[in-house]
């Protein structure tokens, strides 16, 4: 804690009183025990917009607004489940052309943006608005799109280039796999899923969370127990991005079962 | 406790001749006037047209407070010659704690004659030396006598043992004695005095109720009163005589505060606490400032932080003493009073009205820039808390939230800013829903509330289910956790093969033709389906004409995604994905 506390960004000292809450369970993904007024994450792999609901559904819980541009595919109900209040939750689906200026009138009247990663914005609106997000404190999260081009955008190695702003800190659930389904039997029950959390400064050296995204009662936990001793389901993995630099330290990658494939 | 007031303020202040009908009008209602609108049928309250058709002739101004504080200024010094403690209430009423003075001076009806006679010559001090404009309004061409006689009946005293009380006393004489507007209520009669009063006095000027009402959600010190009158209390000795735990009971607070005031108690009065010296804020203004602009920008941070101060010790603001050094060394101090309680911008116009006046102050001029600036709590009382309105009030960051909002409407349509409610139905076209931003009513729904059952109930099963499954009545085949995060709004058409590449079909039985294997999306994506479950049949309306019959899968492929997907009428569509 006290290594955190001294990382502490320019921008967590100027808004240290008023970091925006996070659900405990969520906060072991951060550097900060919130999120930093000001800064922008990024969620990409599977469950990316379920990970980026809960983060904004705590603060829209206590009280913060919240605004999801760009993301007429969220779920309702999916929202209420995260515990957000629908009465601060806002939706403006297809910012379109007006992308910026609906950007430029929510930052800083807004606790929290979600903006999917498929709005972009010219370099020089980006800058702009970046700078301004950091004088006024919002907190932009990106949400990139499931279906994302295969040409390695969900790669932790590069964390460029995911949506309209370069991410402070970028969550990629870099592997997820459901259990409770089987062949013609049972339902879907929960996810395992695993979260890289990389980023600039506290955030720069990579760190693995592992997730129920949700568990069988549809909250978001920890798995408990150590990552090795938990074998990984081998009914359907994925690794999106491939083997990313993360993947390459091999911190605790023994135990992962290779993707399977299953001959069409 | 001595109330000095100049009737209709705001209309000398704004250089009215009195002797020709004109008015002061603040957000189109008149506020002050002069006696020879007064004369034409003129009165407070009234709408701006309304006014100029009782008198066409009339003059009208808009109500600048900042000139009335400043014309002012020459008022309060003559009167903190007689009396240090001079408090401002709002420019053109001052209040004067008696109990020093009355003694130095040989009793109420002595100081409060001194005090009348020393405005009156304040008055028509500056409207002489004003010339024939400014204050000069107040004698007609110059005539001093006539000025001073005029000035007489326009300024009132009164002596009681609260604020409210001595207001009030002030007021009467100003009708009992126009000529000599004066009256003293004797220690401990304020009660008797206050009591063949009528009761919408509570909502007038100097009723700590009104002044809150400003401050607070839960209507007006009017309906409060109109509730009062409409149980028969006709005079303020009805409420008096009521017992007091009764009033508390019906209304609160407000209950509290009218049995009080028609007691003649005031206990912002009757317990003043003397703050703590810690409660002084100051800054240094370096370079000094020649600008009032900037002292009041100093002003603005320095208001926050006594506000703070005093919150943190659980009180609020009463009187606050603002001082000011120049950097030749000159200062200038002086109370102010709020009727209710201060916030940091009421200080701020505060600072802005007294440097205003001091700097037009011709006896005591500042020489040069303003270099110091202090705050100090003078008194406080225990902080009541701002109550919330009832019906769930508003806070900043939620008008903020809502003005921003109508600005993105004005961008991307009023149909593009939604909010979601979870509605009734069975499926997610049914029973997730938009509304158009301003349309929509809160929600009553556990997520709403969920803060009160604090943070551990949050994703517990009650408030889940509570959220997830929407209005009252259960609704057998919504599916239940987890629930898609992503849902499309038009499905996506999709092509569902088995191992033998054969379309996969569900029979009238609800059970599907083969094994699902091979997913086509529409835009010709191939994956394969490495677990399913299903077909779960939904049947909707089928005692009606139209009904609607589907059955569902949950599918998950081999990119580890999990979709949930439905057969109608033959065809496969995605209908969400547990993103």
């Amino acid at each position: 804690m006290a290594a955190e506390a001294v990382r502490l960004s320019d921008l967590a000292v100027r808004h240290s009183k008023r970091l925006l809450p996070v659900a405990d369970e969520l906060a072991s993904l951060l550097t900060q025990p919130g999120l930093v007024p000001g800064t922008v994450l990024a969620a990409q792999g599977p469950g990316a917009l379920t990970l980026a609901t809960a983060f904004a559904a705590e603060v829209s819980r206590t009280g913060g607004w919240v605004t999801a541009v760009g993301l007429g595919r969220m779920g309702v109900s999916a929202v209420a489940e995260r515990g957000a209040s629908l009465d601060r939750w806002v939706f403006v689906d297809r910012p379109g052309d007006a992308a910026a200026e609906v950007l430029n009138a929510l930052i800083g009247n807004v606790d929290v943006i979600l903006l999917d990663a498929g709005v972009r914005l010219a370099n020089a609106h980006s800058r702009r608005l970046r700078t301004r997000l950091r004088e006024r404190g919002t907190v932009v999260i990106e949400v990139a799109a499931r279906r994302a081009p295969r040409t390695g955008a969900f790669s932790t190695a590069d964390p460029r280039g995911v949506g309209a702003f370069s991410p402070d800190v970028t969550l990629t659930v870099e592997r997820a796999a459901w259990t409770g389904l089987g062949q013609g039997h049972g339902r879907l029950r929960e996810r395992r899923a695993e979260v890289v959390t990389a980023g600039r400064g506290a955030a720069s050296l990579p760190r693995r969370t592992v997730l129920w995204l949700p568990d069988a009662s549809g909250r978001i936990t920890r798995v408990r127990g150590a990552i090795d001793t938990v074998s990984w389901p081998t009914l359907a993995t994925s690794t999106q991005g491939g083997t990313s630099l993360v993947d390459a330290s091999g911190s605790s990658d023994d135990v992962v079962v290779p993707l399977q494939r299953r001959a069409g | 406790m001595l109330v000095v007031e100049v009737e209709h303020w705001s209309a000398i202040a704004a250089g009215f001749d009195r002797a020709r009908p004109a008015a002061v009008v603040s957000a189109g209602r008149v506020t002050a006037l002069t006696s020879a609108a007064e004369a034409a049928g003129v009165a407070t309250g009234m709408r701006r047209r309304q006014a100029q058709a009782e008198c066409p002739s009339l003059e009208v101004a808009e109500h600048d407070p900042d000139l009335d504080a400043r014309r002012f200024a020459p008022v309060v010094a003559a009167l903190e010659d007689l009396t240090p403690r001079v408090e401002v209430l709002v420019p053109g009423c001052c209040v004067v704690p008696t109990r020093g003075p009355s003694r130095y001076y040989g009793g109420d009806e002595a100081l409060a004659e001194l005090v009348h006679r020393t405005v009156v010559e304040a008055l028509a001090d500056a409207s002489s030396t004003a010339g024939a404009r400014g204050v000069g309004a107040l004698s007609t061409a110059g005539a001093r006598g006539v000025g001073a006689v005029d000035a007489a009946s326009i300024v009132s005293v009164g002596i009681a043992d609260g604020l409210f009380a001595a207001g009030i006393a002030a007021r009467a004489a100003a009708v009992r004695t126009p000529s000599a507007p004066m009256l003293v209520v004797p220690a401990g009669r304020s009660e008797a005095f206050l009591a063949p009063l009528p009761i919408s006095t509570l909502a007038e000027a100097f009723s700590p109720l009104a002044a809150q009402s400003a401050h607070s959600a839960d209507g007006t010190a009017e309906d409060f009163v109109g509730v009062l009158a409409r149980l028969g209390l006709r005079a303020l000795g009805d409420v008096a005589a009521l017992p007091a735990a009764d009033l508390i009971g019906r209304f609160g607070r407000p209950g509290e505060w009218a049995h009080r005031l028609a007691s003649g108690l005031d206990d912002r009065l009757s317990q003043p606490a003397a703050a703590a010296p810690e409660l002084s804020v100051e800054t240094e203004i370096d370079p000094p400032a020649d600008r009032l602009d900037t002292v009041a920008f100093m002003a603005k941070s320095l208001a926050d932080q006594l506000d703070a101060q005093t919150a943190r010790g659980g009180r609020a603001m009463l009187c606050v003493e603002i001082s000011a050094e120049t950097e030749h060394g000159e200062t200038s101090s002086r109370r102010w009073r709020h009727g209710f309680r201060f916030s940091p911008p009421d200080m701020v116009d505060r600072v802005r009205w007294q440097l205003d006046g001091w700097r037009s102050d011709k006896r005591s001029r500042p020489s040069g820039r303003i270099s110091l600036i202090r705050l100090t709590a003078i008194e406080t009382v225990p902080d009541e808390g701002r109550q919330l309105g009832f019906w769930g009030g508003q806070s900043e960051a939620d008008e903020r939230a809502e003005r921003a909002m109508g600005r993105v409407q004005t961008l991307v349509g009023f149909e593009g800013v939604t909010v979601g409610r979870v509605g009734a139905g069975r499926r997610f076209a049914d029973f997730e829903q938009r509304l158009p931003f301003s349309d929509a009513a809160p929600t009553e729904t556990a997520a709403g509330t969920a803060g009160a059952r604090g943070a551990g109930a949050l994703n517990s099963a009650g408030a889940r289910g509570a959220g997830a499954s929407g209005t009252a009545p259960p609704w057998p085949g919504r599916l239940g956790v987890p629930v898609p995060a992503e849902v499309l709004a038009e499905p996506e058409p999709l092509v569902v093969l088995d191992a033998d590449a054969e379309p996969v079909g569900v029979d009238g039985r609800a059970q599907a033709s083969a094994p699902p294997a091979v997913l086509r999306r529409a835009d010709g994506r191939i994956s394969c389906i490495t677990a399913w479950a299903g077909p779960w049949p939904l049947e909707e309306r089928w005692w009606s004409t139209r009904p609607r019959r589907q059955a569902r899968f949950q599918l998950v492929l081999d990119d580890g995604t999990a979709h949930l997907c439905a057969v109608e009428g033959g065809r496969w569509q995605l209908e969400a994905t547990y993103d």
